[in-house]
């Protein structure tokens, strides 16, 4: 378990609390690799021995680039972070944080003990919630019907000068729509939750989702919060206008807030 | 509902490739009537978190990719695998902002 041939290195995909590493034996990690613990005093790493020609910078890099590479590998560490996450308090690490060996996670956990002790008395008993909101004009119904015709007398010019008003209105009134929904969202929400992060919005390309991601956030909920913070989106759903709408995800082990406020965590 | 990463979870295999079993999962721990269970977990909603997100130490071997560029990298690749002519979604900025209030 300790000791590894000069060929392979550690990857550490979260750091917790000790605890009884059976739980975790039969689940494996990137590449199919086993797990195994690195415990330091009060703190555990859950890590996989990995070949150290595969992660590497140039490995690594091309095996980011290759789509069904990158896929393979986020799920496979997120199973490992979500398996751990029911055993013990966990802090999920990003993706790929490969050391030379487990002396160094060994030194690493030592390096950073109380910014992790500080994390996982934080995410104590929370868990984290995503809630997006969409913009989608092209569900609504036309303002004016036939908006594809023209109107008795009128030229085809002017038709079509029209129709391009009426989307355009349609356009504008959905965004506003969607900013109101956002601003009632997050207010409602951040007052059920203990804290708030914000991720980019996301390409519709990518999600295959109708309609444009507006809102993209996380909400650190304490469990016992869980179901008044669904029964809240559910609230604001049933008061959604035609045009908006907003889902929910969750609950995730708490990647969003596992950092210390705007700032790294570096050696 | 996304659709892709199930397609692709399923034509990849990967689901033998040792993943935790689902009921196992936190992210489904909920009842099975329950609005948030059984629902696929998107790749987006994962990357977001696995790249975007999570404690970021500086590792021994990754050093020079880690972080921003990391990110990047990844969501180009997707990105253009997806579609050659749209845009990265962390280079466009925010389509509300200076509507909504934020921070």
């Amino acid at each position: 378990m300790t000791s590894h041939g000069t060929g392979y290195a550690s990857y550490v995909y979260a750091v917790c609390r000790p605890f009884d590493g059976e739980a975790v034996e039969g689940t494996v990690g990137v590449g199919g690799r086993p797990l195994h613990l690195v415990t330091e005093e009060d703190l555990t790493a859950v890590v996989s021995a990995v070949p150290l020609e595969e992660f590497d910078e140039e490995a690594l890099k091309s095996r980011l680039e290759d789509l069904r590479l990158l896929e393979e590998m986020v799920r496979a560490h997120h199973g490992v972070v979500d398996t751990v996450a029911r055993l013990a308090v966990t802090v999920p690490l990003r993706l790929a944080t490969v050391y030379h060996g487990d002396e160094r996670v060994r030194g690493v956990l030592r390096a950073h003990a109380e910014t992790f002790e500080a994390t996982l008395r934080e995410l104590t008993g929370r868990v984290e919630l995503g809630v997006k909101v969409y913009a989608d004009a092209g569900t609504r119904s036309p303002v004016t019907e036939p908006s594809g015709g023209s109107l008795p007398g009128e030229s085809r010019g002017r038709a079509y000068l029209r129709r391009r008003k009426e989307q355009r209105e349609l356009r504008d009134d959905t965004w506003r729509r969607a900013a109101v929904l956002c601003e009632r969202t997050d207010e409602v929400l951040s007052g059920l939750s203990h804290a708030r992060e914000q991720h980019p919005p996301q390409n519709a390309a990518l999600s295959e989702v109708p309609g444009e991601n507006v809102m993209n956030h996380a909400y650190l909920v304490d469990q016992e919060r869980v179901e008044d913070f669904l029964a809240a989106v559910r609230d604001l759903r049933s008061h959604a206008r035609e045009g908006v709408r907003i889902e929910v995800s969750g609950p995730w082990v708490p990647y969003s807030f596992a950092s210390p406020r705007s700032s790294e965590v570096g050696v | 509902m996304n659709r892709l990463p199930e397609v692709r979870a399923a034509a990849h295999g990967l689901s033998d490739r040792g993943f935790p079993p689902r009921a196992h999962s936190l992210t489904r721990m909920l009842d099975e009537d329950h609005p948030l269970a059984n629902r696929e977990i998107s790749l987006v909603d994962v990357l977001d978190r696995v790249l975007g997100k999570g404690v970021v130490l500086t590792g021994d071997l990754t050093v020079s990719i880690a972080g921003i560029d990391l990110v990047r990298i990844s969501l180009r690749a997707l990105v253009s695998s997806v579609n050659e002519n749209v845009p990265s979604p962390w280079e466009g900025g925010h389509p509300l902002n200076g509507r909504i209030r934020h921070g």
